[in-house]
Order: C-alpha cells, then sequence, then structure tokens
C-alpha cells in the first residue's frame, strides 16, 4: 500500500510546481494582489477562450496560421528535401550546390523581414516565404548527411544481390536516411512555429499573431496571453504528430522498438 | 548432388591499386561444385580477390571466366556472404531474405516469393523467425539470414568473406555443419577466404594459401567429411599450412 501512495507521489512530482504556480497566479490575480491587468487570472483567460471561440474569431485566426505554417512546410520542406536527396545522390550536383546552400543557410532567415516586406508587403506570400526559408535548411541538411551516411555496405550488397538503381534508392537509401531526414522535420517544426509567429507579429492582418499584436492596442492581456498559449499547443501537437509517424515509420529501429519485457 | 556448380579459371591475373600490386599473376582453376579455401595474413590479396570474383573490382590484366563467360562485372549466378551480415534492418527476417531473389521476382508474385523465402528460411534452422527485425537477432541468426538469401536465389557460386570470424567458436562449428549441407545439397563451387587455417581445412576440397599476391601453396583436402577438429591428417595439414605462413615473418 506504501509503495503504491509513494508511486503516485512520485509520478505527481513534476505537476506539483506548475499546478502550485498557477493556483497562486489565480488567487493573487483574484485579490489584486498582483494586478490583474498585467496578470488576468486564468479563469479569466479560459473564458476569453470559450468567447472567441463561440464568436468564430478564434477557429478563423488559427486556421489561418495553421494554413500558413502548413503551407511553408510543404514548399520549403518539400524544396529541402528534394535538394538534400540530388546532392545526396549525386555527388557531382553535391560538389555543385552545396556550397552555396550552406552560404544561404548560415544568413538567419528573421533578418529577412524587413525585405520581405518590401518585396512581398504585408500579404501570405510574405509569411509563406519567411516559413520556407525557416524549414527548408533543417530538412535539406539532414537529408543530404542522412543519404550519404547509408551504410555503403548494404548498398554493394545490394548491387550484388541485383537491385537496381531505383530498388537500390526505395529499399536501401532512403530507408537508411529517414531517421536522419526525422531529425531534420522535428527540427523544422520547430522553427515553422517560431518564423510564424515573428512574421504575423510584425506584419499581418489575420493569424493569431496579429490577434495578439491587436489585442495589446486594447490592453488586452488575456487575449495576448491566450495567444500565447495557443502557440504553445500548437507547437507541442506538430511534435506529437511527427513522433507519432516517426515511430510508425521506423519501427524497425531499436530505439523504437517495443522490447517484450521479460 | 545436383550440378549446380561452375567452373572457375582465373589467368594471368592481376590487380594493383595505384602503385601498389596486389595480386600478382594469380593462376587458379576450380572445378564444378568445388569448395576451396583462401587462407593468408591480412594484406595478402585474398579479399580483393574475392571481390575480383564477385565483379565488384576490375581486373588490371588477365581474366576470370566463370563457365566459359569472362566476368566483367556482377553477376547474377554469384552471390557473396560478407564478413558483417548486411541485413537490411529496416525489413523483416523474410524479407531480407527475399531481396535475395531480386532478379526473378519480375516472373513471380509476392506470395511466392515469401513462400520460397520462408522454406529458405526453415533449411538455415530458423523457422518461426520470419517476421523479426534483424536488430534482435543473434550474431550466428543474422549470418544464417545471411546464408538463407545468398542462397535463395540457387546461385552457381558463393563468394564467402570471413563470414564467421566474428562468432564465437560454437556458432562457428553449427554454421559449418551448415554450410557443408547446404552446399552438398545445392552443389554450388564455393570460394571461402578465412583467417583460420582449421576452418578453411574443415570446409574446403582445397586449401590455397595466398602470400604477397600469389598462391604460395595448393593443397588438397583428401578427408573424409566431417572431420574431426583432432583427427591426426588433418592437425598434421593444419600445421603444415600454418608452418608455411609463420616462417616468413
Amino acid at each position: 500500500m506504501k509503495k503504491i501512495q509513494s508511486s503516485i507521489l512520485y509520478a505527481s512530482l513534476p505537476w506539483i510546481l506548475p499546478v502550485t504556480l498557477l493556483i497562486c497566479w489565480q488567487i493573487f490575480s483574484t485579490y489584486e494582489i498582483i494586478s490583474s491587468r498585467f496578470f488576468p487570472p486564468p479563469t479569466a483567460i479560459i473564458t476569453t477562450g470559450i468567447s472567441l471561440l463561440q464568436s468564430g474569431e478564434l477557429y478563423y485566426h488559427m486556421m489561418i496560421s495553421t494554413y500558413r505554417a502548413l503551407l511553408g512546410l510543404l514548399i520549403g520542406g518539400g524544396i529541402g528535401f528534394l535538394l538534400g536527396l540530388i546532392n545526396g545522390l549525386f555527388p557531382l550536383t553535391g560538389r555543385l550546390f552545396d556550397s552555396t546552400i550552406q552560404m544561404i543557410r548560415n544568413i538567419p532567415h528573421l533578418a529577412l523581414i524587413p525585405i520581405v516586406i518590401i518585396w512581398f508587403g504585408i500579404d501570405e506570400t510574405a509569411k509563406i516565404f519567411l516559413v520556407s526559408l525557416g524549414v527548408l535548411f533543417p530538412i535539406y541538411v539532414n537529408t543530404y548527411h542522412g543519404i550519404r551516411t547509408v551504410d555503403k555496405g548494404y548498398i554493394e550488397m545490394g548491387k550484388v544481390y541485383g537491385l537496381n538503381p531505383m530498388e537500390l534508392f526505395t529499399r536501401i537509401i532512403l530507408p537508411g536516411a529517414l531517421p536522419s531526414i526525422f531529425v531534420g522535420l522535428r527540427y523544422s517544426l520547430g522553427l515553422m512555429w517560431l518564423t510564424l509567429i515573428v512574421a504575423e507579429t510584425i506584419a499581418s492582418d489575420s493569424g493569431i499573431g496579429y490577434m495578439a499584436m491587436n489585442a495589446r492596442e486594447f490592453m488586452r492581456t488575456d487575449v495576448i496571453i491566450l495567444s500565447i498559449i495557443i502557440y504553445a499547443l500548437l507547437g507541442k501537437l506538430a511534435d506529437v504528430i511527427a513522433k507519432v509517424i516517426e515511430a510508425k515509420t521506423l519501427k524497425w529501429h531499436p530505439s523504437y522498438m517495443k522490447i517484450p519485457k521479460k | 548432388m545436383s550440378n549446380q556448380g561452375i567452373h572457375i579459371q582465373v589467368s594471368e591475373l592481376n590487380k594493383s591499386f595505384g602503385t601498389e600490386q596486389v595480386l600478382t599473376d594469380l593462376d587458379l582453376t576450380a572445378k564444378q561444385g568445388e569448395f576451396i579455401s583462401i587462407v593468408g595474413r591480412s594484406g595478402c590479396g585474398k579479399s580483393t580477390f574475392l571481390r575480383l570474383l564477385a565483379g565488384l573490382e576490375k581486373p588490371t590484366t588477365g581474366e576470370i571466366l566463370i563457365g566459359d563467360e569472362k566476368i566483367v562485372g556482377i553477376r547474377n549466378e554469384v552471390r557473396v556472404m560478407f564478413q558483417e551480415a548486411r541485413l537490411l534492418p529496416w525489413l523483416t527476417v523474410l524479407e531480407n531474405v527475399v531481396v535475395g531473389l531480386s532478379k526473378t521476382k519480375q516472373k513471380k508474385d509476392k506470395k511466392e516469393l515469401r513462400a520460397l523465402a520462408a522454406e529458405m528460411l526453415e533449411q538455415v534452422g530458423l523457422k518461426g523467425k520470419e517476421n523479426e527485425w534483424p536488430s534482435v537477432l543473434s550474431g550466428g541468426q543474422k549470418q544464417r539470414v545471411a546464408l538463407a538469401r545468398a542462397l535463395i536465389s540457387k546461385p552457381k557460386l558463393l563468394l564467402l568473406d570471413e563470414p564467421l570470424g566474428a562468432l564465437d567458436a560454437f556458432t562457428r562449428l553449427e554454421m559449418h555443419q551448415l554450410i557443408q549441407k547446404l552446399w552438398k545439397e545445392q552443389g554450388f563451387t564455393a570460394f571461402l577466404v578465412t583467417h583460420d587455417v582449421s576452418e578453411a581445412i574443415a570446409l574446403a576440397d582445397r586449401v590455397v594459401l595466398l602470400e604477397r599476391g600469389n598462391i604460395a601453396m595448393d593443397l588438397t583436402v583428401p578427408m573424409e567429411r566431417p572431420r574431426g577438429r583432432d583427427d591426426h591428417d588433418v592437425t598434421e595439414l593444419e600445421q603444415k599450412v600454418i608452418d608455411r605462413v609463420m616462417q616468413k615473418t
């Protein structure tokens, strides 16, 4: 009995601090020990969330942000993946393109915001361009690296066993590079939200970032905090989805294997 | 015994990498279905010789005939077992064996291929492991899968590049028996590269000692199989080979 109790205590240990903080926040803010204008109580934020959800405003902004994030990921990730693939497979194109890509990679893509606004204005293109640029490089670098580091022994084996170039690619090179590609994807997902937050906050007329910036003008701290929380949740959600896909695809990999306990 | 094996004729074979001469004027003939072990110190050229037989390298001069044809590249009737099993970790054991049928699969459907692979796995004593991932297998089991993959296409020539080097002594003996059994059944011609003289003698019809890129010794092993490890003739032969290797240090 004692053992069960202690194990429950052990499991809840990481949650004690955040829950206590939330409770303190609620109490201090409700009794105006801290200003509820700066720190609206958690319950007020939840209420705001519900009312924004009911008005459809929250849904609208969330959809726009998700759309931008995914389209940017698709374009940037797609280009990064293809470039990584081609440069990894063909040493000659690798030699031609890789240095240039590495040079561009060193430019912090968020530093391009002023010039991107001049080029594209503040409409969709600008944000999708920035997100694409942000996610391109991690996926490129990891795809390239993944393909280059596939065990040469496997490729030699495949040749001896009569696989044609297409089969070599689909059965040996791509699966061998996949763990590395997933590392790139997950890193990219983080950058995807980060880029979008910055882009939407600085120059936008819709999206979660716009919602937060707009709320600032009316001192609606509850809406701002709500936006921050939504960003965090979306980021977490993307990571969880990537993790699930990864575990399904890489189920052969020892680190994803479900080992029956003996 | 089926007549699956093929005649191999190596003549005036030279191979050099840059300025380094690895094989010099090598001549060797293997009869149909003959099992030849190649021993020698590291760097004597035995692995290079095997890679030439596999068509993974091209001779600098000279030629190798397989049957009546010159080896110029990778051939479908030649299979290699590598030092490491080289099983694809993302394919199950069964799927790995199916890889061995790559060239023939146009004619057969997937079900048939899998049935063939399952049968082959049974022959190497791995029935029931079909759907395991390679990473959970022991070293010996991995090499059994590799052997199944190599033999499922009924090759005419099997090249073994120290495939048992990393296994423990008991597993090795087990593998010897298995290789011998399948060799008798299929009758392929075989070349085994090894640094273990007793292994070479246990398995082969002939033991060839390579030294500085050429044949220093070519001994027929006349003893009946299975050969006991403590058999007087076997130990004598083993000593003879080892003495020859050691004298030039």
